[in-house]
């Protein structure tokens, strides 16, 4: 069992909204690993969640931590913050 | 009786019985299970998740495949985010935890899951988050429904014809309208450009929105009467309102079916001076209104608005897809662009990087764009390249000063250039224009009148800085009057400019689509006026029975009178005079 963890600020112009937020869970989803998300000032939340997700009201510039726990945990994180860093392929 | 007051969106008069959509409020069976039942209960619950997937997925693709492609986007990417919201462990496994632990039916656990969920989004500050309790509130009202046996096809079960009075209704509920029995439209929620006053157009049915309070006193079956064409919803009319309702109705129809009569007739004065009548046009799913209502060419097509909606800067491909479809639905006539009227609080999902106090006075329109210069020149390239498929014109909004011109006429200049040397087709002859807005334009049209090849007057913006009166202040509002001699003055100015330069000399204000102006406007030598597409009928038909003689002496009279507010009475009782069933119809409403 590995454990990852990294923090990452949001770039892409809106922060976590719907569909970032739906791309985020989704790709979460693919994985294994338990994906867990913190923000200071909010509960951690479970990163499998889109509901979750919405509650960290994370608009651009927020920065938050991510814990993957599992087989894949280290992919997983990879794939994660390389989509934040791609900013959800949104274009700017 | 009660009056109500909103925004027409989809002309017309209707009167009929009122059926109320509830917003989400399904009456909620609560009862306790035995142990034998809870494996059945929970089967149950997983058949309404998987039913609700379905139909959204259906949606999905009925979307996908009826509306055109920048709203259907957007609609297609909340329905994603609903599809996601059904898949949530943080509601499934809550849900199905409480179906089991507390032993109790699905749909009083699907309540209080909702409950426990909602009340975790109404402590986040940030507006966007917090008002997404509105689609997770969507989501499970349909789970709701499905577990209870309702379908949306379902909700309107009527035979006789009814008027619908709900909060908002979804994509999801304006695509399940049974048509031909729905006779109108009216929601509290809603803006200008929303969904239900485009698809009310397509039905031809009216509509008004943003209705405050409606629902908190509307009841099924009470008696409404919609007036679409002011935006006004009557509950439960007085007999002596009802009547004058029906007759009012008369008269818009007949008058409805005379003005479409004219709708291929020439654009012209009795005494057959030519002023042609375009439409303004934000949306694409507005054009088939647009021609119904007989509009061959477009004054003013705002080019932000068919991207505002969107959470960010279209690209150029997409946007060359919609300009050439615009283009070629009205092709062989013009279609009048203005480049991104941006800034201020208007931006592509962006938040502004420093709210101006005054906006008005800011970054914004042709300032924005020489600023963003990138965005404006992926705007400018894609006008360029859909030039092909029919006649563009392009005009830049706000211009105070002739820089502002040289430097986007010079981007123009080198955008051709760049389509010229990669070999790209594009029409060599687009006319570039500037949208005369601000007082400093006026003083120097004669200079401007040189580098562009027309002008359009853009009369709302041109009164708010002339006049120094903000529309939207109730203080002051009353002073925002056309009729106020600097402003004749300046649009006198301006059509001799035009005459002396040998430009043509538009106007797209708000101005244009009021009848009443008309004369005036004949009066001081317009040639094409761009105005709303509801509104055009009917200026149609007072253009085609005004005779510009007589214009011409009505505008002598007003340009000699010291007092706007005295001009607009003068002006109305003329009109009057003229049009006894048209003007006296709106002097009563007021």
């Amino acid at each position: 069992m590995t454990e990852c963890r990294k923090t990452v600020t949001l770039i892409n112009r809106l922060g976590l909204h719907v569909r970032a937020a739906t791309q985020l869970v989704k790709t979460a989803e693919s994985f294994q690993s338990q994906v867990l998300i913190d923000r200071e000032g909010f509960d951690q939340v479970n990163g499998k969640s889109i509901m979750s997700v919405l509650t960290l009201a994370a608009a651009k510039g927020a920065k938050l931590t991510f814990t993957t726990r599992g087989t894949d945990a280290e992919k997983a994180m990879e794939v994660l913050v390389a989509l934040i860093q791609e900013r959800f392929g949104e274009e700017d | 009786m009660q009056i109500f007051s909103g925004i027409a969106v989809s002309p017309g008069i209707a009167e009929g019985k009122a059926f109320v959509i509830e917003k989400g409020e399904v009456n909620i069976p609560k009862y306790w299970l035995h142990d034998r039942e809870l494996q059945g209960e929970l089967q149950r619950f997983n058949h309404a998740l998987s039913l609700s997937k379905q139909q959204i997925q259906r949606l999905k693709e009925k979307i996908g495949g009826k509306m055109s492609y920048s709203q259907g986007r957007e609609h297609i990417l909340i329905l994603e985010g609903h599809l996601a919201m059904l898949d949530d462990v943080a509601f499934t496994e809550r849900s199905r935890n409480i179906i089991a632990t507390e032993k109790i039916n699905a749909e009083w656990a699907v309540a209080k899951t909702l409950r426990q969920i909602m009340e975790l989004f109404s402590k986040i500050d940030e507006e966007y988050f917090r008002e997404r309790q509105n689609d997770i509130a969507y989501v499970m009202d349909r789970v709701q429904k499905n577990l209870l046996g309702k379908t949306d096809e379902g909700t309107i079960k009527t035979k006789q014809p009814v008027v619908v009075l709900a909060h908002d209704l979804s994509p999801a509920d304006l695509a399940h309208l049974p048509r031909g029995q729905v006779i109108a439209l009216a929601t509290e929620a809603g803006g200008r450009t929303s969904h239900t006053g485009i698809i009310a157009s397509a039905m031809g049915i009216p509509a008004v929105v943003g209705v405050e309070n409606l629902l908190k006193h509307a009841r099924n079956g009470d008696a409404v009467l919609i007036n679409g064409i002011q935006g006004s919803v009557i509950l439960n009319a007085s007999t002596e309102m009802a009547r004058e309702y029906r007759q009012r109705k008369k008269v818009y129809q007949t008058t409805q079916s005379h003005l479409l009569a004219e709708r291929n007739l020439p654009q012209q004065t009795k005494d057959l001076k030519k002023i042609s009548l375009t439409a303004n046009l934000e949306l694409l799913d507005e054009i088939p209104f647009i021609v119904k209502q007989g509009a061959k060419a477009i004054g003013l097509f705002r080019s932000e608005m068919l991207f505002l909606q969107s959470d960010r800067m279209p690209t150029e491909e997409e946007q060359v897809h919609y300009y050439s479809e615009i283009l070629k639905k009205f092709s062989p006539h013009p279609v009048t662009m203005r480049t991104y009227d941006l800034g201020g609080d208007k931006l592509f999902g962006q938040t502004p990087s420093e709210r101006e106090a005054n906006p008005a006075l800011g970054v914004r329109a042709i300032r924005y764009c020489l600023q963003e210069k990138k965005i404006f020149r992926t705007q400018l390239r894609a006008m360029f390249r859909a030039s092909v498929h029919g006649k563009l014109r392009i005009m830049f909004p706000m211009i105070c000063d002739m820089n502002e011109v040289y430097e986007a006429k010079k981007l123009t200049v080198k955008i051709c250039d760049e389509l010229r040397q990669k070999k790209i087709p594009f029409d060599p002859n687009v006319h570039i224009g500037i949208m005369i807005e601000t007082p400093a334009a006026v003083v120097i049209a004669d200079r401007l009148a040189k580098m562009v090849d027309f002008f359009s007057v853009g009369t709302n913006d041109l009164i708010q800085y002339t006049l120094a009166v903000d529309r939207v202040n109730e203080q002051v509002a009353h002073l925002f009057n056309p009729l106020h001699p600097a402003i004749l003055r300046m649009l006198r100015r301006l059509t001799k400019t035009g005459e002396k330069y040998k430009i043509p000399v538009n106007l797209c204000g708000e101005m244009a689509s009021d009848p009443l102006f008309l004369p005036v406007l004949v009066g001081l030598g317009f040639k094409e006026l761009s105005l709303n597409a509801v509104s055009l009928p009917l200026v149609k038909h007072i253009l085609r029975s005004l005779d510009a003689k007589d214009c011409s002496k009505i505008l002598k009279k007003i340009f000699k009178s010291n007092n706007a507010d005295a001009s607009y009475h003068f002006l109305r009782k003329e009109m009057q005079k003229r049009f006894p069933e048209e003007f006296q119809e709106q002097e009563r409403e007021k």
